[in-house]
């Protein structure tokens, strides 16, 4: 459909985009759930599908600490790599704010998170604030980028006031 | 499954009321309501799963559960977020998950719980209720100590 | 208005006040740029802060998040939970939010728990922030927890 600005719309256009906000909250909630039990080790299976099926087959992920990977191999390194050395993750994915492309086949989305993580037998926390792309395929929403912004990565019994905030990625 | 236009409002406007119905189970829990008021949020056969803290089966119970939460628990805040909700528009069911974070105070102790909620719902009269409330924790730890060196309490 | 419109409207009415208040949290967390966080309050707006003290209207308000950053150098306002219901009006409603809040005080960690009681109006289009009554539950500091110290001593 041909884009219109947003008083031009109709009923069903309005609607469909109000769809797509609840379609990439969604994803965004499955991947957290799919991540942490993956790196719970709750799923042999992990990063394979389901969790890697939710992204585009060119799909980056990027973090100011983690540096950028692309591709689904890629992908599958790096969180592999992040089940050797964690033995539990909580990613609370917070506050969202999405915003659907006149296309309506691309999207942006703004989250916080607050994770609770053990890595190498300690406990940490971790804040970041994450700017991600999605698209809109045939078959539905998947994540094309996530770029995370970590805020403090800091074990438990020091807390963040060192390096709260850590270097950010430009957006 | 072609969905008509009026199909798929509802659909949306079905999610946020189980996200609702989600929201007012922790702010009855918040400023420690009453039981019943507690339990009016689940079917009268409705089921409150708590992990290591029981099953609680029918109003009463789970009402009964409730008034006993504050013998212990002095203050909580139940952080609910990130909802993952499936609605059955021809069944009026619902199934739906949940991230909790919860700071708490814990026999004058300060804690930290952090939990899943996988629920079940039926929409009952025009209103969604909870049939199921079922509570993993991942969790449920003295702050000073954290969730490494102490997971779960001993008792 | 048709009643499909109608319940489309409400729905687009919901996800307008989500996106003001995560905004809102969006602009504390970036140095508490005090112009574009009045302009998200009505004229004639109420801010109760409790300890923090209570603002009439846009200019005391932009005047408080002015001065918020001289000691509150780092924060993240994750706004976690919330209810929003809408007035039969459309253009009035109001909403129960929970926030958790990691910051520094004085560049030392705190944590902040808050629950915000919010009404909206709806201004040219917009939604707008009409009254805010924070009730803080804890701002403790980091190395102390809430139970050996709720608020901060200064």
């Amino acid at each position: 459909m041909a884009a219109r600005s947003f008083s031009e719309r109709t009923v069903e256009q309005r609607l469909q985009r109000l769809e797509d906000i609840a379609s990439i909250r969604y994803l965004k909630h499955t991947y957290a759930i799919l991540m942490d039990a993956g790196l719970c080790h709750e799923n042999e299976a992990w990063p394979d599908a389901p969790f890697l099926a939710l992204f585009a087959p060119d799909a980056v992920w990027e973090s100011n600490v983690h540096g950028r990977h692309e591709g689904v191999a890629a992908l599958r390194d790096l969180f592999t790599g992040w089940a050797a050395r964690l033995t539990f993750a909580k990613h609370h994915t917070i506050a969202p704010s999405i915003d659907v492309a006149p296309s309506g086949v691309e999207a942006t989305g703004h989250w916080y998170t607050w994770e609770t993580i053990t890595s190498g037998g300690a406990p940490i926390w971790l804040a970041a604030t994450y700017n991600d792309d999605f698209v809109k395929r045939d078959d539905g929403w998947r994540i094309q980028h996530i770029r995370s912004n970590i805020q403090f990565r800091a074990p438990y019994h020091e807390g963040w006031a060192a390096e709260a905030p850590l270097p950010q990625m430009g957006e | 499954m072609a969905q008509t236009l009026e199909q798929r409002v509802l659909l949306l406007e079905e999610i946020n009321a189980i996200d609702r119905l989600k929201q007012e189970y922790a702010r009855t829990l918040d400023r420690y309501d009453t039981g019943e008021a507690f339990a009016a949020l689940f079917t009268p056969d409705g089921v409150l799963d708590i992990g290591p803290m029981g099953r609680y089966e029918g109003r009463d119970a789970i009402a009964g559960f409730f008034n006993g939460v504050r013998d212990t628990l002095s203050f909580f805040l139940h952080y609910t977020m990130a909802h993952a909700v499936d609605v059955d528009l021809e069944a009026n069911t619902a199934r739906g998950t949940w991230y909790m974070w919860e700071p708490a105070t814990r026999n004058d102790e300060a804690y930290l719980v952090a939990i899943t909620y996988d629920d079940e719902f039926r929409k009952v009269g025009g209103r969604w209720l909870f049939t199921l409330s079922r509570s993993t924790y991942h969790f449920m730890c003295p702050y000073d100590k954290g969730w490494v060196e102490q997971r779960l309490p001993p008792d | 208005m048709s009643s499909l419109e109608a319940r489309v409207a409400q729905l687009e009415n919901i996800e307008a006040i989500r996106a003001l208040k995560v905004h809102y949290a969006r602009l504390c967390d970036d140095g508490y740029a005090a112009d574009p966080l009045a302009a998200l309050f009505t004229q004639d707006c109420l801010w109760d802060g409790g300890i923090m003290g209570s603002y009439e209207g846009r200019e005391a308000v932009r005047r408080f998040f002015g001065a918020a950053t001289v000691r509150v150098r780092f924060a993240l306002h994750m706004m976690v939970s919330h209810t929003i219901d809408i007035a039969p009006s459309g253009t009035e409603a109001s909403g129960y939010w929970y926030l958790w809040q990691p910051m520094t005080l004085d560049g030392v960690a705190h944590l902040s728990a808050v629950t915000y009681d919010d009404e909206y109006r709806k201004v040219d289009g917009s939604w707008l922030f009409h009254r805010v009554k924070v009730n803080r539950h804890f701002t403790a500091p980091y190395d102390k927890g809430w139970v050996k110290q709720r608020l901060p001593v200064g």
